[in-house]
């Protein structure tokens, strides 16, 4: 074996530490912040960093499905070095209008510090349609979300949540408005529909 | 990191390639002129188009079209000999500042028209810009950089601009703004241009004292200092108030008539200011911003919009005595006809969390009554449904 070999090894080794991708098999249910089940009805690569897991087929920045995991009083959405007191802080007592607020506001505060939320700008993202929803059976809240990315191109999404036992379960889908977002988002609506509450302590 | 990389052998070459020129005497630019092609302002003029042309895509960049034409008509008021050379770009970024870069496009962002009161403070801000383009000071600090700094303090200057091609995010935007940071003569001597501009369009000067005042008064409420970008690269705002006062009390009696032109800037920004006030919260800042939903109130913009914001910044600063502020701007904002919808929803929401369970009610009915057709009308009727079952 040569030295090219080893160079080229040494390259690909690089970078699949980089990605830490793995398969999310159609079918098999998958646990989430101790605290959930969701089952996929298609195979899904995901992703996590912290409290926060994404899954994708195409790539993040083409539709994402992301799950936040559990934030308690006093937590932010994101953790960022240097700009962790510019961001929004979740309370227990917001209601689904203060989390709302309290989603974007993230968004966007992390947008504004320079990091790139999975290449999209939030500069002008909206939301809408606020209404209840259930949460793995529990009483939770649904909205609308649109953004873009930094050089225009729109993307449209939905976000799901609930505060169980006093901590912050957020899910949210989105991709591409034209082509991506439809493309998944009836397998994204089943991994939601699939949300089952378990047991604690299992 | 991995643009930079892309850029770096351009950087470089134009690097060797301007310090391989002389320094030359600048003379003000003339309508339509474009540097000579091999000239060093051509390769820093086809460096900033680059730059231009990622800012043009950039979704940050304010679109409405009457509010690009009002800001052009300014820019033709003003100056209408350059007016066909200079590009604006509205940034939708919650900051005061604004930029002019040596081919000619200006960066104006929201943050500078949420604070300016009327159209004479906005066309002192463009006057002063313009001041800059027209002396062509980016050039000439180009020039002083290259034969005063080291070779490595001049290639870093030149990364730093090619550092900012993907304009984005607020640090990438200051970098282009800040990447020419004047002297301050050059400052001064922009400063005079910007006011003999506003006085020969018919602008009251004292608008751009106000300004500079305001921006003081900003600055020391502010905690953290660091946010002012403006004031990192200009000189001190007392010695500038000083100056424009001087400048503006010479002229008394001798320049007719001179207005503020409040009533077309209120005319041409009002639609965007809820969502600039928006901008304006998330950044967080609140005593600084506080000061400038006090001197919007005091300067007579919407009290309701205001009162209502005051009330927002309240709530989500939620530090003692907030919350009791935050029901008494909301109540205020709701005394007046005009209250934002919005307004009875937040102090519902208030007065739910103050247990007062009745007067949610009152206000969330109210919200929907004022906006029956809410986006978020299914949460309010659960919200109340709640509430009222709580009440039985």
């Amino acid at each position: 074996m040569n030295k090219r070999f080893f160079i080229f090894i040494a390259i690909i080794l690089l970078l699949s530490a980089c990605v830490q991708y793995k398969l999310v098999e159609t079918g098999k249910p998958q646990l989430l912040a101790q605290a959930f089940e969701v089952e996929p009805q298609i195979n899904w690569s995901k992703t996590a960093y912290k409290k926060i897991e994404k899954w994708t087929v195409d790539g993040p920045a083409l539709e994402a499905i992301t799950f936040y995991k559990g934030y308690v009083d006093g937590e932010s959405l994101y953790t960022i070095h240097n700009a962790q007191k510019n961001l929004p802080v979740y309370r227990n007592s917001m209601t689904p209008n203060e989390i709302m607020e309290f989603f974007v506001d993230s968004l966007i505060a992390v947008d504004r510090a320079g990091y790139e939320w999975a290449n999209f700008s939030a500069s002008k993202a909206t939301t809408s349609g606020l209404r209840p929803f259930k949460f793995a059976e529990q009483r939770g809240f649904r909205f609308d979300l649109e953004f873009s990315s930094a050089n225009g191109l729109k993307y449209k999404g939905f976000v799901i949540g609930s505060v169980i036992e006093e901590k912050l379960y957020l899910i949210c889908y989105s991709g591409e408005k034209q082509h991506y977002y439809p493309k998944y988002k009836a397998a994204a609506e089943k991994v939601v529909a699939s949300l089952n509450l378990v047991e604690h302590n299992q | 990191m991995i643009r930079f990389c892309r850029y770096l052998p351009v950087v470089v070459m134009l690097a060797f390639f301007l310090m391989s020129c002389a320094t030359a005497p600048v003379s003000d630019v003339r309508p339509g002129q474009t540097p000579e092609l091999e000239s060093d302002e051509a390769g820093l003029w086809m460096h900033m188009d680059k730059i231009e042309k990622k800012l043009k895509h950039s979704d940050r960049i304010e679109t409405d079209a009457d509010l690009n034409q009002y800001v052009r008509d300014i820019v033709a008021k003003l100056k209408p000999e350059l007016a066909d050379d200079l590009r604006i770009y509205i940034v939708r970024t919650p900051h005061f500042n604004a930029s002019m870069a040596p081919n000619g496009f200006m960066q104006l962002w929201t943050g500078a028209l949420l604070r300016c009161e009327n159209e004479a403070q906005l066309a002192y801000i463009i006057g002063h810009e313009i001041g800059h383009y027209q002396k062509r000071h980016s050039l000439q600090q180009w020039r002083v950089m290259r034969n005063t700094s080291s070779t490595l303090a001049f290639v870093s200057l030149a990364t730093a601009v090619a550092g900012v091609g993907f304009v984005g995010d607020v640090a990438s935007l200051v970098a282009v703004a800040g990447v020419f940071a004047y002297s301050r003569d050059q400052e001064r001597e922009a400063d005079q241009i910007g006011f003999d501009l506003m006085v020969k369009a018919g602008y009251d000067p004292l608008e751009a004292v106000k300004i500079w005042q305001q921006m003081e008064k900003e600055r020391e409420a502010a905690r953290d200092k660091k946010q002012f970008i403006l004031f990192a690269t200009h000189p001190k705002a007392e010695e500038r108030i000083e100056t424009l006062k001087t400048l503006a009390q010479q002229l008394t009696g001798t320049s007719g008539e001179l207005d503020g032109f409040k009533t077309p800037y209120t005319a041409a920004t009002a639609t965007f200011r809820p969502q600039w006030l928006r901008d304006e919260l998330r950044k967080r800042k609140y005593n600084a911003s506080e000061v400038v939903l006090n001197n919007l109130l005091e300067s007579g913009a919407d009290p309701a919009q205001m009162c209502f914001f005051q009330g927002e910044l309240h709530r989500l600063r939620a530090e003692e005595h907030d919350l009791k502020k935050s029901v008494d701007c909301y109540a205020k904002a709701i005394a007046h006809e005009n209250t934002p919808a919005v307004a009875h929803r937040s102090m519902g929401l208030l007065q739910w969390k103050l247990g007062q369970k009745d007067d949610a009610v009152r206000c969330f009915k109210n919200y929907l009554e004022a906006a029956p057709d809410a986006s978020d009308l299914d949460m309010i009727k659960a919200y109340i449904d709640e509430l009222e079952l709580e009440n039985e």
